[in-house]
């Protein structure tokens, strides 16, 4: 049974992924341009909206494979969905840590119950009921499709963060990737850059967790 | 004035240190699941 990493295509791709690393850091901290009200702080948006970005991502397709696990009832699409849900959760875990960490030097508090933070943390606990689901749901058939309902049904939670600021409070925050695409090319390729590169680390990430779900389902298989 | 550096450090040790302790447990992970599964 071959591990993860002996396959040739994992090891180029992770091995790209850290030299990618490195070289995009260098550009963060030598190349892009030093915004005179927010110095080093303003940097911490070239990983933190990169992360926002994959954690939506990762729940978008938690819904799609949730929606393709209901059609065609393959266990592959619960793993698949299963996946996407515990990468999303820990990516805006990351998202719920970082953001206050910018915003204790900028706002002078880490914390505000404004529409875009609020509906974050919404999504946050509504995928820890997720898990809660899939630990004491009982009949794994059964936890499989309430799981894909339920990852259907969070989803829905995402739009609203980014519709939040224009409904509720326009004058707290701006949609970040709105002032991402107005700014001048020294922060917009970088940027764009960092988007890409944590993108490819989620995809490398899903294709690790499914590797090591599909070893763990073999395995129940053969105690059956 | 001060220049916030380590707010940005501590984003970026959080950040790969979440990614590097992710690939240490699922490594562990396997190691444990492909043992069990050569035993059988």
């Amino acid at each position: 049974m071959k591990r993860f990493i002996d396959n040739r295509l994992n090891q180029v791709w992770l091995g790209g992924i850290i030299l990618l690393y490195i070289l995009d850091l260098y550009i963060i901290t030598t190349h892009t341009p030093m915004i005179p009200t927010q110095h080093w702080a303003q940097k911490i948006f070239y990983l933190h909206v990169p992360i926002a970005w994959t954690a939506f991502l990762s729940y978008f397709c938690v819904m799609v494979f949730g929606i393709l696990y209901l059609v065609k009832r393959d266990t592959k699409w619960d793993r698949f969905g299963k996946t996407c849900a515990e990468l999303g959760t820990l990516f805006t875990a990351l998202v719920l840590t970082t953001g206050p960490i910018w915003a204790t030097p900028i706002w002078g508090k880490p914390w505000i119950w404004e529409p875009r933070l609020t509906t974050t943390l919404i999504l946050f606990l509504a995928y820890i009921g997720y898990f809660m689901l899939r630990e004491f749901g009982g009949h794994p058939e059964r936890v499989a499709r309430y799981s894909a309902i339920l990852g259907i049904i969070a989803f829905v939670d995402v739009p609203i963060i980014f519709l939040s600021v224009k409904f509720w409070s326009p004058a707290i925050q701006s949609h970040p990737q709105v002032e991402m695409a107005s700014q001048p090319t020294g922060i917009l390729g970088p940027f764009f850059f960092s988007m890409i590169l944590v993108t490819l680390t989620w995809v490398l990430m899903v294709r690790y967790r499914v590797h090591i779900l599909t070893l763990k389902q073999k395995l129940q298989s053969r105690h059956v | 004035m001060y220049n916030f550096f380590n707010y940005f450090l501590a984003v970026v040790i959080l950040f790969f240190g979440t990614m590097i302790g992710w690939v240490i447990y699922q490594c562990l992970q396997e190691k444990t699941l492909i043992s069990k599964n050569e035993d059988d």
